[in-house]
């Protein structure tokens, strides 16, 4: 596994972030706008469930531009991770982080094929914490 | 999903098999150090620059700052440059590698903040 990073990290695609002035913290800062917007329409969906209203039209309107959010987030975190990958993936709350976003996919999957109210509203809360949880341990990696 | 669950479990496994330079937690700010020595290398890159020290025989990695503030502070690439004298005092790793997080260096007289 420590191969593939390195080799990541050594690409002419990592070279060219951390040599250039501005693509690393301007990714930083897409990255942090990115989780913002993912985050504000992700709690507008998750509440929209939990009211239990039965109408579910802002969920329907909303989805496509979190998945948005989620790709640019995603795209700006990956150039983050290029540009120093053997020792942020040995970084264990970016691992932990991983295993986060992992379960919150997962959550999301459960939630987008399920049809009981119950399982829709536990899924909505779930993911009402678990992405806070993901952007809190991206945060604390630099600590770690 | 099976490969992305499988992906992530090797992930995380394969934690601990290289050591990571990163997390200012890791440096021990109770035990500043200050050194004079020439530069036998540096990169100044993001997300941050790392400078080669001989310190009494022994090849020590010094971290530097993101190039955006490295230049702002004005230790640009011409002024911290391989050769050059250098006076640079920081934090070194809780670990014992040698490695330590500048917090500031001195280039002919000027010293330059880089936290």
């Amino acid at each position: 596994m420590e191969a593939l990073w390195l080799s990541l990290q050594q690409s002419s695609f990592a070279a060219g972030v951390r040599s250039s002035e501005f693509i690393y913290p301007a990714a930083n800062v897409l990255h942090v706008l990115g989780v913002i917007g993912l985050y504000g329409l992700v709690a507008a969906m998750d509440l929209q469930i939990l009211a239990g209203s039965g109408s579910n039209t802002l969920v329907w309107r909303l989805r496509p531009y979190a998945i948005a959010a989620l790709v640019i987030v995603a795209l700006a975190g990956l150039t983050l991770f290029a540009a120093d990958a053997v020792a942020v993936a040995a970084n264990p709350v970016f691992q932990l982080k991983l295993l986060a976003i992992l379960l919150a996919v997962l959550n999301f999957l459960v939630h987008i094929t399920a049809k009981r109210p119950g399982v829709l509203r536990a899924t909505a809360a779930i993911s009402l914490v678990a992405w806070l949880v993901v952007a809190a341990l991206g945060r604390y990696i630099a600590y770690a | 999903m099976k490969t992305l669950l499988a992906a992530s479990a090797a992930l995380v496994l394969s934690a601990g098999s290289s050591f990571a330079h990163h997390g200012w937690g890791s440096y021990d700010a109770a035990k500043p150090i200050t050194v004079t020595a020439t530069i036998d290398d540096i990169t100044i890159e993001n997300p941050h620059g790392m400078m080669m020290l001989t310190i009494d025989g022994k090849m020590w990695h010094v971290t530097l700052a993101p190039i955006r503030r490295m230049n702002a502070r004005g230790a640009t690439a011409d002024i911290v440059q391989k050769g050059k004298t250098v006076t640079a005092h920081g934090y070194p790793k809780r670990d014992g590698t040698p490695e330590f997080r500048a917090e500031w260096i001195e280039i002919d007289g000027t010293r330059y903040q880089l936290r």
